[in-house]
């Protein structure tokens, strides 16, 4: 089978004033769609620099990319533009979500530069912003949210157009333990249905609810294992996790 | 189907420019400002300048296109005005001959002026302007009476005591009462109503109707006869004018002496040169708004250029999450530049309802009819519009060109 995501001698570097940073010297990996991968590494490892290479938000200084058959690493800003609105979710720390506009907006987003019509496009963020559980909240603005609920409106986010995969950077970063372990019950949830999912984090109890663990050391893989014992989210249901917000 | 996703965009950036500009209303108030003063400038004015071509040709009109006024003053003096004070009156005798000589006009007339208090009963009209006409300025200014008649040759010879009211006038005194045969005093005099003038627009701010008609001769023997007689010759089309004038200049400089070489005496009028005064008038009035609207406009354009700068750096985080769900280049670019497009065009639409304000304060305020004309009010709104998308490239390219993840870094 096909890996979605196949990075072979993947280098990047950049150039502080005079000096050249070398982030990432020498990356393989391969990811499948049926996978739950967790990055690790401390700050400086080059882990947020391979979460932006995967993410299709960068491009490799060497080294062949090839997401989903189709080699990205040279593609242009508005062709990898397109690649991250069809086939990647994106679930960040700080949530990123526009701050005037509401859950419903927000999550259409995707959808409105795939130039989906206003029906169909508010008919798929329902049903996103539904199995995140906040189908009662699509009108609410982020700043009426609390951290967990808008995290789940850029899950929904993430995921209403379909994508290959889900990208969430550190997504319990600002969120307190129970939040946090509510939103893993989410991503559990996608997971089960089918998502391959690239968490990155540095925390080891957030990184074993993956089936894989790759650690990143000064711009090399330090290691890529399997996880023996997955850490289930509670056993927790996203439905059921709505409920208690 | 690229249109369909370009509208959908679109619209998109539409809403997303509204979200903005409503969160800083103030703001964009005052940025709008220098495109407010522009298109107002550029309403009020060409609403003016429309209000008063309008009343110019109207009275101009009234003038007579084929009509020279042979008379001591030129209409319009850029000379020291004790020049044409010092020349001689142009004599009854001088203005017999010249009507005698000529041969050109269809027709040919001597005009007086004098102004005086009109009275009937205990109703009273002070100032109003006198013209006493020869009866050939019934031809000459088509003066045909609506109610009544002119004077005719045989009362003009004889001096009669007859008027012609105009009609402001005759609605003054008379309450629109039929007033043939009623006895009015002019100054000490005592004059028979024969006949009132059609209503007539306004001159220069005084009102032709409020005027009276009376035979010439009677002027002269009445209220005194040492005064400078206007003659004037209605030429039968534009194209003899020309002719007309030189014949009358001929004639006038022999009846008056004037020897070979020396500068005429006297002025030959035409409603020609008042329009071409009030034109070169409108010019330089229109320069100075083309000035000014510009001036703003640039200055609002540098005002708008620089708020959408403030706008791009403060929503960085915005453009990095749109990037980063797949918006590309363009859909930044078109959002930003939609947004300075709303913005002046704003500017634009406050600007034009100003200027219109001001046209309608004017007419209301003064008897100038001052309308903002259709095309004056889309070429402000063309004008706001283009200032918000020229000044808008830079920041908007600037917004499109943010590198997502240096976007999504900033605070």
């Amino acid at each position: 089978m096909q890996p979605i995501i196949d990075l072979k001698g993947i280098t990047k570097e950049y150039i502080m004033g005079t000096q050249v940073v070398r982030a990432l010297r020498g990356v393989d990996i391969e990811i499948h769609q049926n996978e739950y991968v967790a990055i690790m590494g401390p700050s400086g490892s080059g882990k947020s620099t391979l979460m932006n290479l995967i993410g299709c938000l960068d491009t490799p200084t060497a080294g062949t990319y090839l997401f989903d058959n189709v080699s990205v690493e040279n593609m242009t800003d508005d062709e990898l533009a397109e690649i991250r609105n069809q086939k990647i979710g994106f679930v960040f720390q700080t949530f990123n979500l526009l701050p005037r506009a509401d859950a419903l907006h927000n999550v259409e987003l995707p959808l409105i530069y795939s130039g989906l019509a206003a029906g169909e496009r508010r008919t798929r963020a329902l049903e996103a912003l539904d199995s995140v559980g906040l189908g009662d909240r699509v009108d609410h603005k982020p700043n009426e949210l609390s951290g967990g609920q808008r995290q789940r409106v850029a899950i929904a986010r993430a995921l209403v157009n379909n994508p290959s995969i889900i990208l969430a950077d550190e997504p319990t970063g600002n969120l307190d333990t129970t939040t946090g372990e509510e939103i893993m019950a989410v991503l559990e949830i996608l997971f089960q249905q089918g998502n391959a999912i690239i968490l990155v984090t540095h925390e080891e109890y957030i990184a074993e609810h993956a089936n894989r663990i790759v650690r990143i050391l000064d711009g090399i893989i330090g290691s890529d294992e399997k996880v023996e014992r997955r850490r289930h989210a509670n056993g927790v249901t996203a439905a059921q996790s709505a409920d208690q917000v | 189907m690229r249109l369909t996703r370009f509208l959908i965009e679109l619209r998109e950036s539409i809403a997303a420019a509204f979200r903005a500009l409503r969160a800083n209303i103030l703001r964009t108030i005052l940025t709008t400002l220098g495109i407010v003063v522009g298109v107002t400038a550029v309403i009020s004015i060409v609403s003016l300048i429309q209000g008063l071509d309008r009343t110019v040709k109207r009275e101009v009109a009234g003038l007579g296109t084929n009509v020279l006024y042979v008379s001591k003053y030129p209409w319009i003096q850029m000379d020291d005005f004790w020049k044409f004070r010092n020349r001689k009156d142009i004599t009854l005798e001088q203005g017999r001959r010249l009507l005698e000589l000529v041969t050109l006009p269809e027709a040919a007339s001597m005009q007086v002026g004098t102004s005086s208090t009109v009275k009937w009963r205990e109703r009273a009209a002070r100032s109003v302007s006198i013209e006493g006409h020869t009866p050939e300025g019934r031809i000459v200014h088509d003066l045909d009476p609506e109610i009544g008649r002119f004077f005719t040759v045989a009362e003009a010879r004889d001096k009669r005591n007859v008027i012609i009211l105009g009609n402001g006038l005759w609605r003054d005194l008379f309450d629109e009462r039929d007033p043939l045969g009623q006895r009015i005093r002019v100054g000490r005099n005592v004059f028979t109503v024969i006949g009132v003038m059609p209503e007539q627009g306004t001159m220069m701010g005084m009102d032709q109707s409020a005027s009276a008609v009376i035979p010439l001769e009677t002027l002269m023997k009445l209220f005194g006869s040492r005064r400078s007689i206007g003659l004037n010759l209605r030429a039968y089309d534009a194209e003899s004018l020309p002719l007309v004038e030189d014949e009358a200049r001929g004639l006038m400089r022999r009846i008056r002496g004037i020897p070979f070489g020396a500068e005429d005496d006297f002025a030959i009028n035409r409603q020609e040169m008042l329009l071409d005064l009030f034109r070169s008038l409108t010019a330089a009035l229109f320069a100075v708004m083309v000035g000014v609207a510009s001036l703003s406009l640039l200055v609002g354009g540098i005002g708008i250029m620089n708020i959408m700068l403030v706008s791009v750096t403060e929503r960085t985080r915005e453009i990095g999450i749109r990037k980063s769900v797949g918006a590309k280049r363009r859909n930044i670019m078109w959002q930003f530049l939609v947004e300075s497009v709303v913005v002046s065009g704003l500017g634009g639409a406050i600007g034009i309802g100003l200027g219109i304000g001001t046209a309608l304060l004017v007419s209301a305020v003064t008897s100038l009819p001052a309308t903002a004309p259709l095309w004056a009010v889309l070429l402000g709104l063309v004008f706001s519009t283009s200032v918000g998308l020229f000044f808008g490239i830079y920041p908007a390219a600037k917004a499109a060109g943010l590198d997502p993840i240096e976007a999504l870094r900033s605070e």
